[in-house]
């Protein structure tokens, strides 16, 4: 009974607290077995998966992202006062938090060249787009 | 025997719980996008439509419009001290891909905002 009264204080002195936070995203994704490079272009790939997450320049074509996110997060707080203005605490948390996803590379005619899947950070960096002359008419 | 029930009435006279909804930019209506004609309408056309775009990207002479509208739906219980949220979100979103000289010749739309729901937090 005393442990129960000391944990029961503790829980009451606010110092404990623990967080889980989760996060969804619909994101759908059609039938993707049949966009073969060389032979799907750009309308199919659009009708198959909807609109891409993002869009970025790749030599004279393009391109295209689509994903899903799932993440989870929780974390534990102790916050113990030694002395009248001071405090002590220490916290724990971790992430699990990654969009999974594929990148298709198009060509200038909008017909498919590549196809990766996986964590979409580590499937294209935006340091891959590369920098381009403006053309300016005289 | 009755200190224990006594000693966790607290805990859930101190419990509580929350709901809440986010928006971000405007709904896109299917109808309106569906209207846009690649081949014939522009990018004037699409502004027209659609209003500005969220994001524009230049392809080489080319580019592409991406609209968007996203709905967030928030659950949270407390628990005294602890927090349990979940967070569902969905959105529309819209690609308008334009030639050289700005006449529409690709779309790829998602209407998925009606998607996120309330729901308990995930353990």
């Amino acid at each position: 009974m005393r442990l129960l009264s000391l944990l029961l204080l503790l829980l009451l002195g606010g110092c404990v607290s623990a967080e889980l936070r989760t996060r969804h995203a619909h994101l759908p994704l059609g039938e993707v077995q049949d966009l073969l490079p060389g032979e799907a272009d750009l309308p199919l790939c659009l009708a198959r998966l909807g609109a891409p997450l993002w869009v970025r320049e790749h030599g004279d074509g393009a391109v295209l992202a689509w994903g899903w996110k799932n993440e989870s997060r929780w974390g534990v707080t102790v916050s113990v006062p030694i002395g009248k203005r001071m405090s002590a605490s220490a916290s724990y948390r971790r992430s699990y938090e990654g969009m999974q996803g594929m990148v298709l590379r198009f060509d200038a005619d909008w017909v498919l060249r590549e196809v990766r899947r996986g964590s979409l950070g580590e499937l294209w960096a935006p340091a891959q787009t590369r920098a381009r002359a403006l053309d300016v008419d005289a | 025997m009755l200190r224990l029930p006594i000693a966790i009435l607290p805990i859930l006279l101190c419990s509580s719980c929350f709901i809440g909804e986010s928006h971000r930019h405007r709904p896109l209506a299917p109808d309106v996008v569906a209207a846009l004609d690649p081949g014939v309408s522009t990018a004037s056309d699409v502004v027209a439509a659609l209003g500005a775009p969220t994001e524009v990207v230049q392809l080489g002479h080319r580019s592409a419009y991406r609209y968007d509208y996203g709905v967030e739906k928030q659950t949270g219980l407390f628990l005294l001290v602890v927090a349990l949220t979940r967070v569902e979100s969905a959105e529309d979103r819209t690609w308008l891909f334009f030639d050289a000289e700005g006449v529409l010749t690709h779309v790829g739309a998602t209407f998925e905002s009606g998607e996120a729901e309330f729901g308990l937090p995930d353990l």
